[in-house]
């Protein structure tokens, strides 16, 4: 399909973006290949002070021809235990991510910024991992937290 | 029920071919209030004021939605002193309760204004600018030359991407009354000016459309009309609460019959909670279920299920090996000599399971007794249908064989109208009747029907005659559609005045 000039300039000035000024809670961010704007990889930092730390994770990101109108499709490729974030297929459950709350304003640096901001604010109350918002929601943090971590070291993303 | 759709609007395209005849576009509007919901062909026959099972109700075109929705703007303008697109986006935010919006406003209207999407304060037509050294935070373009665009929220784009990003709003989403800013954040509704300086004329018609459908779907007075491609809406005061007592079926200027309560076709006498449950219960495969226990039993011991579809009654489970008889249920070794003529039916072994099959049994066939007929007269309405796709031709025929003039054969077609309307309700009669209990009022119930669906019968009979003989049988034609008529009439009122006075008793709750 082609591709709308806006969306190719949109997406390279995101790009150039990114190589200036790079985001704190990525340790990267591009295109899986120079040919194709349209599918991106990135890899995202745990938070220090959560059982998050020291985690690494990979998100394939997979853009509409009509980006930014419609929202980008975020998966985790690295499995990771989090109660909106499915175990076995990676999907997010992210208002920011819906057709309803998208804005076309948002970048894939900032929604990503904002995935990095899910971890440490979790939603137990719509789950896509039932098992650990279970946890959550009877409030046993230590339960928790220890799966976390187990995950966070035993997934972690190696280049 | 699809097939049934079929049928209906194979129906309403017919009597087009046949309205263009004494093609008279005013005519539709000569119906206007006192549109007496589809009797009117009869007007020689009965009265045409409204009867028991008839509801008020008017059929309003897209201009008189309009008409209605811009009337309600402008008061509610005038009341408030705000703009007219104000109000709009107010009254849409409100659900169009006019009465509450104001009372909100009244009491707190920043508070209402900041829900509903606007702003405190407003300006005059909306511009496009060029602003020096601006870039467009979504295309990333910039340059002296290009036409920018912001809502007084300030979030400016260029005026191709805010085309853009309402196009894909109303075209792809569907969305009107609540487009927001493309901001991150900002929760401003995009106004009808804005939106009218900004998209293309083909997508300002979509939006107005897309307007006008949620003025539609949030006033509880108003239901489109569900007729493929038909754009009317009807206005009728029947509340959801009163769908217990009243069953409205309204017509359609496209001359679609619907319940105005559920949507769906003509289902009278039926309400429509029982015709839910009845359209559930056939399509549930609780019925199958029932089946199952009808018509097999269950192994004693590993309760494996067994058809016995010949042999003696010495059964053998196939899976236990277990023996029993297939009369009683007890065990075969407790038999005897008495085999093949299984005489211990008072024994107690196997007196449970006949119970329990003898009950489901008896439901399965009282429900079968009404589906049959149910079913009977959906498919005899359609094959009165395929007759009636032939009826032109033999209209034509008559004409030219009997010398008969068009005129003087439309006493088919207004059978043929009759028979359609008739079978229609003996159809709901029968749903409607499975969830009666039985008493008197349910016996002078089935004698209406019973007298219906004789009248019908015959009428259905002679129209299925050749030509040659159907225009010695004018005479009878049109005595029988009238009494068909009657018939529907006088059973229809009869069972809408007991629906609306609580008179009839159900076996079910609802």
């Amino acid at each position: 399909m082609a591709i709308p000039h806006s969306t190719t300039q949109r997406l390279l000035r995101e790009l150039k973006d990114y190589t200036n000024n790079p985001n704190s809670a990525l340790l990267h961010l591009g295109p899986t290949n120079d040919d194709d704007l349209l599918h991106w990889e990135a890899v995202l930092k745990g938070v220090p002070g959560t059982p998050y730390e020291g985690g690494l994770w990979q998100l394939r990101i997979t853009l509409p021809p009509n980006y930014p109108l419609s929202p980008p499709k975020i998966t985790f490729v690295t499995r990771i235990s989090h109660p909106n974030i499915s175990f076995t297929t990676g999907e997010i459950c992210l208002t920011l991510l819906t057709t309803e709350h998208w804005s076309p304003v948002y970048t894939l640096s900032t929604t990503l910024s904002a995935i990095q901001h899910l971890l440490t604010d979790p939603r137990p109350d719509s789950p896509l991992n039932v098992d650990v918002a279970a946890l959550l929601r009877d409030g046993d943090i230590a339960g928790w937290e220890s799966i976390v971590r187990y995950w966070t070291s035993e997934e972690r993303w190696v280049s | 029920m699809e097939s049934d759709e079929d049928f209906m609007s194979v129906g309403s395209s017919n009597d087009d071919f046949l309205d263009t005849q004494d093609s008279d576009d005013d005519s539709l509007e000569d119906f206007g209030d006192d549109f007496d919901g589809g009797f009117s062909k009869d007007k020689d026959i009965i009265a045409t004021s409204r009867k028991p099972y008839e509801v008020e109700f008017k059929v309003l075109s897209p201009g008189d939605i309009e008409r209605e929705q811009n009337i309600q703007v402008t008061e509610v303008s005038s009341i408030l002193g705000l703009p007219p697109e104000s109000s709009a986006i107010l009254l849409r935010y409100g659900r169009w309760n006019r009465e509450k919006l104001i009372e909100s406003y009244m009491d707190h209207p920043e508070q209402t204004l900041d829900a509903a999407g606007l702003g405190n304060h407003f300006e005059t037509a909306p511009v496009t600018q060029k602003v020096p050294g601006f870039m467009c935070e979504i295309c990333c373009e910039d340059g002296p030359d290009l036409e920018t665009y912001a809502m007084r929220c300030g979030h400016r784009f260029c005026v191709d991407c805010y085309r853009h990003y309402l196009g894909q709003k109303i075209r792809e989403e569907g969305e009107a009354a609540r487009i927001e800013c493309p901001g991150e954040s900002c929760h401003l509704i995009v106004d009808s000016k804005s939106l009218e300086l900004l998209v293309t004329s083909d997508l300002r018609d979509r939006y107005h459309a897309l307007l006008m459908r949620t003025y539609v779907d949030d006033k509880e007075n108003l239901r489109w009309c569900p007729a493929p491609n038909c754009e009317y809406a009807i206005d009728c005061p029947v509340k959801q609460r009163d769908l217990r007592r009243i069953v409205p079926t309204v017509q359609c200027f496209c001359k679609h019959f619907f319940c105005f309560g559920c949507t769906l076709n003509d289902h009278q006498p039926a309400p429509c909670l029982l015709v839910k449950m009845w359209l559930q219960k056939c399509e549930d495969d609780s019925e199958t279920a029932n089946w199952i226990s009808a018509n097999t039993k269950e192994c004693p011991r590993c309760h494996s299920t067994i058809e016995k579809n010949g042999g003696c009654n010495h059964m053998t489970c196939r899976k236990c090996k277990h023996e029993f008889c297939w009369m009683c249920m007890g065990l075969w070794s407790e038999h005897g000599t008495s085999w093949y003529n299984c005489n211990r039916y008072e024994e107690k072994s196997g007196s449970e399971a006949r119970t329990e099959q003898a009950r489901s049994r008896a439901s399965l066939e009282r429900y079968l007794h009404y589906y049959n007929r149910y079913a009977n007269h959906e498919q005899s309405a359609k094959l009165d249908k395929d007759l009636y796709l032939k009826t032109e031709k033999k209209m034509t025929s008559l004409q030219s064989q009997s010398g008969l003039s068009w005129i003087e054969v439309q006493f088919l077609e207004t059978a043929s109208q009759a028979l359609q309307q008739c079978r229609q309700t003996l159809k709901w009669t029968y749903a409607f009747a499975y969830y009666l209990a039985r008493n008197n009022l349910t016996e002078i119930f089935e004698d209406n029907q019973k007298d219906l669906e004789m009248a019908v019968e015959s009428l259905s009979e002679m129209f299925e005659k050749p030509v040659p003989e159907l225009s010695k049988l004018k005479v009878d034609i049109l005595d029988k559609t009238a009494y068909c008529t009657k018939r529907r009439v006088i059973l229809l009122s009869d069972t809408a005045e007991n629906l609306k006075n609580g008179e009839w008793t159900f076996n079910v709750d609802w």
